[in-house]
C-alpha cells in the first residue's frame, strides 16, 4: 500500500462523516452537536440529544449512525493517526442507511 | 485463532509526557495470517498503573509492520522512536531496526492541506457543523507538523504540540487556547468527551484564514530543502 493510497483513505473517511454529521448537526447541533462518527461519539450525543429532544426518536438516529459507522469501517478507527495504513474506509451500501437517517430526521436531502 | 507476538505502548505514555488528556495507545503484533487475538489478551499486558487510562489499540501483522519500516512511513518512525515492550514472544520492533528515511513529508503535507481547503465551503454549507471542522483543523495541523517536524528538526516530533515545536519557521499563527479547543473538539469526535461550546462558524473560519497561508508557506519551505 503506498502512501497516497492512505491520504486518499482519510480524504475518503472525511467524506463519510460529514455525510452523516452534516444532517444530525442541522437538525441538533445547535444544542446537542455530533462531533464524531465513532461508538463513543455517538453515544456521548444520544445521551445529550435524549435529554434535549424527547419529541425525537433519538434511539433510532442513533442505531442508524451506528450501524452506517459500522459498515463504513468507521469505529474500528481510532483515527488518532491518519499516517496508519491498515485503516479502510468502505462507503459502500450506505446509500440506503442515508435515506433512512434522513426519513428518521425529518429533514428534506 | 491468533497469535500475539508483541504488545507496544506508544503516544504521549511512552513519550513520558501523559497528561489529563492522555489515553493509552497500545500496538498488537500479530502473526501473518492468522487474524486478531481476544482484546483481553492484549490488555492482560497492560499494568495496572496504565489499567485507569482509556485503550485503543493498532493492529498490526508482522509483515505489514516490516513493509512500513522498509517503506520509511511515518508511523514506522512513530513506533522506532516510542514503542515500548509490555510483552513480547520476540523483539519484533527491534528487529525491525531502523525505518528507511521518510520522503513523504510534501505529498503528505499537501493532502492535508487539501483536507483543510475543503473546510471553508464545508462551513458555508453546514455551519451547524463547526465541531466536526475544528477537530479536523487539530488533526491536519498536527499530521502537517508531525510530516514536517522530519525535516526541520533534529528528529520527528509526535507530541500533541508538534505545531508549537517547529524549528528555523514563523510560529504557526493559532494561539494555544485555540489549538486546545481544536484538540478539545477532535477528543469529542474520537473519544465522546463533551464537545465544546460554543464553537462558531467564524472563529473556525478565522483560524482556517491564518492557518492557511502559513501551511502553504511550509510546504513550499519542504518543497525547497
Amino acid at each position: 500500500m503506498d502512501a497516497s493510497t492512505r491520504r486518499t483513505r482519510f480524504e475518503e473517511r472525511v467524506r463519510v462523516e460529514r455525510d452523516f454529521l452534516v444532517p444530525v448537526n442541522r437538525r441538533f447541533g445547535a444544542a446537542a452537536p455530533l462531533a464524531g462518527m465513532t461508538a463513543s461519539a455517538i453515544e456521548s450525543w444520544r445521551r445529550r440529544a435524549s435529554d434535549l429532544y424527547i419529541e425525537m426518536d433519538v434511539e433510532r438516529v442513533a442505531k442508524l449512525l451506528l450501524e452506517a459507522a459500522a459498515r463504513a469501517e468507521l469505529l474500528a478507527d481510532n483515527s488518532r493517526d491518519v499516517f496508519e495504513a491498515d485503516r479502510q474506509v468502505a462507503p459502500d451500501g450506505l446509500g440506503g442507511l442515508k435515506v433512512l437517517l434522513t426519513s428518521a430526521l425529518n429533514v428534506p436531502d | 485463532m491468533g497469535e500475539l507476538l508483541g504488545v507496544y505502548v506508544f503516544g504521549s505514555v511512552a513519550r513520558g509526557d501523559r497528561d489529563p488528556r492522555s489515553d493509552l495507545d497500545l500496538l498488537a503484533v500479530v502473526a501473518d495470517g492468522k487474524g486478531k487475538v481476544d482484546e483481553a489478551n492484549v490488555y492482560a499486558h497492560v499494568p495496572s498503573g496504565l489499567s485507569d487510562l482509556e485503550a485503543s489499540i493498532s493492529w498490526y501483522g508482522r509483515r505489514r509492520l516490516g513493509a512500513m519500516f522498509e517503506n520509511g512511513e511515518l508511523f514506522g518512525w512513530h513506533l522506532h522512536q516510542e514503542a515500548m515492550p509490555l510483552f513480547e514472544a520476540e523483539p519484533v520492533i527491534k528487529e525491525l531496526g531502523t525505518p528507511a528515511p521518510y520522503r513523504d513529508a510534501v505529498s503528505d503535507v499537501a493532502s492535508f492541506e487539501k483536507v483543510l481547503s475543503g473546510i471553508p465551503q464545508q462551513l458555508d454549507a453546514a455551519p451547524e457543523n463547526a465541531v466536526y471542522e475544528l477537530g479536523l483543523v487539530y488533526v491536519c495541523l498536527r499530521n502537517i507538523c508531525m510530516a514536517a517536524s522530519s525535516k526541520l528538526c533534529d528528529r520527528p516530533d509526535f507530541s500533541r504540540y508538534s505545531p508549537f515545536r517547529l524549528n528555523g519557521f514563523p510560529a504557526v499563527p493559532m494561539t494555544q487556547d485555540e489549538y486546545d479547543l481544536a484538540m478539545n473538539c477532535r477528543m469529542a469526535g474520537q473519544r465522546g468527551m463533551l464537545p465544546p461550546s460554543p464553537v462558531s462558524r467564524s472563529l473556525v473560519a478565522a483560524i482556517h484564514r491564518r492557518l492557511a497561508p502559513w501551511i502553504a508557506e511550509l510546504r513550499h519551505r519542504l518543497e525547497r530543502d
